[in-house]
């Protein structure tokens, strides 16, 4: 366990530090924030003192030492924009962000489990046709339209729910769904696909020969067995979702990291998605992680070979 | 059966009678917006929006009305002594900040060292760039002097909301940023950069006691949500309604209101690099060939006016009212282009936006089929938002490229048009002629023989036509039946003192 850790822990600082490397390049490449900073009108020389005062005019490599140099002190600068402690904002932000992305996974979990497994155990009928299509359009529809479309019908035509904003669990719902539709039409297809080979084993015959019911056969037994890439696929949305949000985040105007960092890079923010990227991938890095570390529980097998 | 429900309906009535408040001053007004301040401190955010939003809270030393004319605020009455660099300004008296702190000389002072301290990076700090010196002669009047003749003072510092400096010495730049204080008739109540800037009525504010207890500026980046809140219910202002919605918005009950706003579109037509741009018949040229009322009709759906072939519309002093657009004549565009020797036309780069101003793609879509009619080859590219200010500035679009001229907040023609100055690093434009009138008005302290000077400047301007004039849009307001008294204007969004709610 002690060496599982410590292979993860590696694995972090060489994930993150990469990711940091590639971002921080990547952002200059297309020059500097001068735009951000500068006043519309300003003159050549005020222009020059600004590029000075920032470091723009410093080679990259040693704008680099710099920034990795604070980093390692915890400071990633001050946003161009806010004015506020780049950390402070993606702090403020990541928990809405985490918030909207689990209720999106979850969401997708508990329809879409249930719903591949019906339709595994239906295969052909009407219930299977009726879910397969649901995924289809599921899998399709863009983010932006469906998150107009639920705004109209749930806000503006039926009022139930809030069109936007956040503070409550009335606010989380229309973004979530939004948000875990491709997700849960993806996972839905992949369980239903699993569950039909599953169902062809030998062990559920027996589970069915020795009298136990159907439902025991399906959740105790089979559903077990098909659920490892059903959590793989859940894992690697949670990834998607942190960073795909930002659509959703826009409708429906939730305070989250994904706006903020790619309000960041239009407006070449450099701090902000520096420091955005940053939080991001050790977040995604840990998910991975505990994932991996679910996958030797679930199944014996993974436990023996590590 | 009749009387229970006539007994329920009584109580009803005495209880809504009873929790009705008994002052004038009550609810909520909430406004849904694009973008809010980012950042609540009035040195930090150059957005005409931010200032709508910073207007209610703080003042500026003085205010333009619908003509760019200026009135007192802060600042009641001002004079320029004869040597034509001091400005007297007589301050307003008994007017105190939120926190009880006095406004006087020594915070005018304060206010614009403040602006012009580099270490604090106001947005504004340029228009601090021509004092030389303030001299505080007692609590109520100040001497501003600055380092040439420099007519526009006042109206570059319209731009600055006034702080308190006591308070601003104890809590710091960053302490004041998380809880500012003005002497606007509301207050700062609650701020989060994503989702809403919250202001409460002030008491005792010199602009009047408000008609709402509260006002929520909401961030609602999405126009349809912004639609969306708006049917709802949920806001009461919708600002910049697509303008596609209104109609079907109109029909239920919703008002409207679309006041001309200070943002002339233009395309910048540089002469100052190598290109056909260079000769003047080509520029005119261009300016023939474009349909500026079909723009207007059938992109912007009629919410908007045709430029008057000038960077301001009559909202601004310096509005020359003899001036007329050019008119849609490809055929003397094509004559032009032939006498200067284009007769098969030519090639040129044009550089556009998505997304930045109101329906940009499609208007840059439209000049570009107008321009291939009269042979103009355009190769037009739409270049990333995250570089496009900073290409301007420096200089590095073009030759061709569209641009929102924005006057806002000083309502006068010299507002951007530094810009065009052969030294300036935007290279829009290098004539000797244009610098001298620019620096001409600029200078010039009597307000007559000035007017006259920027009316010259802009009849320069049509002729030399280093821009494509094209139209000023109309923001559109969406408003709720109970929302009263809410009259934007293009000078400051609107003054929220005079909106009340019904109930």
């Amino acid at each position: 366990m002690a060496r599982f850790a410590l292979r993860r822990a590696v694995d972090l600082v060489v994930t993150v530090a990469g990711v940091m490397t590639i971002v921080f390049v990547m952002l200059r490449l297309s020059g500097d924030p001068l735009g951000l900073v500068a006043p519309q009108d300003a003159s050549a020389e005020e222009l020059n003192e600004l590029r000075h005062a920032f470091g723009f005019d410093q080679p990259l490599w040693t704008q680099y030492a710099q920034f990795l140099a604070r980093a390692v002190q915890g400071d990633l600068g001050q946003s161009l924009q806010f004015r506020r402690p780049a950390v402070e904002l993606v702090l403020d932000t990541l928990p809405m962000t985490l918030l909207l992305t689990a209720a999106a996974i979850a969401l997708s979990a508990a329809i879409a489990i249930p719903a591949g497994t019906l339709a595994a155990f239906r295969r052909g009928r009407p219930a299977d046709r009726a879910i397969m299509t649901g995924t289809l359009v599921g899998q399709s529809i863009p983010y932006f339209w469906l998150g107009i479309m639920l705004i109209m019908l749930f806000a503006v035509r039926l009022g139930w729910l809030p069109t936007s904003g956040s503070g409550s669990l009335a606010h989380l719902i229309l973004p979530a769904l939004t948000l875990s539709a491709t997700s849960m039409a993806r996972t839905a297809r992949l369980v239903r696909a699993e569950m039909l080979g599953v169902l062809r084993q030998d062990y559920i015959r027996t589970a069915l020969a020795k009298g136990l019911t159907t439902r025991a056969m399906l959740f105790r037994h089979a559903l077990r067995n098909a659920m490892l890439p059903a959590m793989t696929t859940l894992a690697l949305d949670t990834g998607i979702l942190l960073g795909g949000a930002v659509v959703t985040e826009t409708i429906f105007a939730w305070p989250g990291l994904g706006r903020l960092i790619v309000q960041g890079i239009l407006l070449r923010d450099f701090p902000v998605v520096q420091a955005g990227v940053l939080y991001l991938s050790i977040t995604f890095v840990l998910i991975n992680g505990s994932v991996d570390g679910l996958y030797a529980i679930l199944d014996p097998r993974i436990r023996k070979a590590a | 059966m009749r009387r229970p429900i006539l007994t329920l309906t009584l109580a009803l009535a005495a209880l809504a009678a009873a929790v009705a408040p008994a002052a004038a001053q009550s609810g909520t007004l909430r406004i849904g917006m694009g973008v809010i301040p980012s950042n609540p401190d009035p040195a930090f955010d150059t957005h005409s929006l931010a200032l709508f939003a910073y207007n209610q809270m703080f003042d500026t030393l003085v205010v333009a009305d619908d003509k760019g004319h200026l009135q007192g605020a802060l600042v009641v009455s001002w004079r320029v002594l004869s040597d034509k660099l001091t400005w007297q300004f007589k301050l307003r008296e008994g007017v105190k900040f939120h926190n009880g702190e006095d406004w006087d000389g020594a915070a005018l002072k304060f206010n614009l060292e403040r602006n012009a301290d580099p270490k604090v990076r106001s947005n504004w700090r340029t228009r601090t760039n021509e004092i030389a010196q303030i001299d505080v002669l007692d609590r109520h009047t100040v001497n501003v002097v600055t380092k040439r003749p420099w007519a526009v003072l006042l109206k570059d510092l319209m731009a600055l909301g006034m702080v308190p400096p006591k308070y601003y010495a104890q809590v710091g730049l960053d302490g004041f940023s998380r809880a500012p204080v003005g002497t606007g008739p509301f207050k700062f109540k609650a701020y989060d950069k994503l989702s809403h800037l919250t202001l409460e009525a002030a008491a005792g504010a010199w602009r009047g006691k408000p008609g709402v207890a509260e006002v929520v500026f909401r961030r609602l980046p999405e126009a349809a949500t912004r639609v969306a809140a708006l049917e709802a219910g949920e806001i009461d202002v919708a600002v910049d309604v697509p303008v596609e919605d209104v109609e079907r918005l109109k029909a239920k009950r919703l008002g409207f209101k679309a006041p001309n706003i200070a943002q002339p579109q233009i395309v910048i037509l540089k002469s100052t690099v190598d290109s056909p741009l260079k000769d003047v018949r080509v520029r005119q040229a261009i300016n023939y060939a474009v349909n500026k009322d079909a723009i207007v009709k059938s992109l912007l759906l009629g919410y908007g006016r045709v430029s008057n072939g000038q960077l301001v519309g009559p909202d601004a002093y310096g509005f020359n009212p003899e001036l007329k657009p050019y008119p849609y004549d490809p055929e003397r565009a094509r004559k032009l282009l032939a006498e200067a020797g284009h007769a098969n036309g030519f090639e040129i780069n044009f550089d556009g936006t998505e997304g930045r101003y109101p329906k940009d793609k499609e208007v840059e879509e439209a000049i570009v089929a107008q321009l291939g009619k009269v042979g103009v080859r355009v190769n037009f590219k739409i270049v990333d938002s995250s570089v496009y200010i900073r290409d301007y500035i420096t200089g590095k679009l073009g030759p061709m490229f569209i641009l929102g001229q924005q006057y806002h907040p000083s309502f006068d023609l010299n507002q951007g048009t530094p810009n065009y100055k052969s030294a300036a690093p935007h290279k829009l434009l290098a004539s000797p002629e244009f610098d001298a009138l620019y620096d001409a008005q600029a200078s010039e302290m009597d307000p007559a023989r000035r007017l006259a000077l920027l009316h010259k400047m802009g009849a320069w301007f049509r002729e030399a036509a280093p821009v494509l004039f094209l139209h000023q849009f109309q923001t559109v307001f969406g408003v709720q039946p109970r929302v009263k008294g809410f009259e934007p204007r293009a000078t400051s969004g609107a003054d929220l003192v005079k909106v009340t709610l019904d109930k």
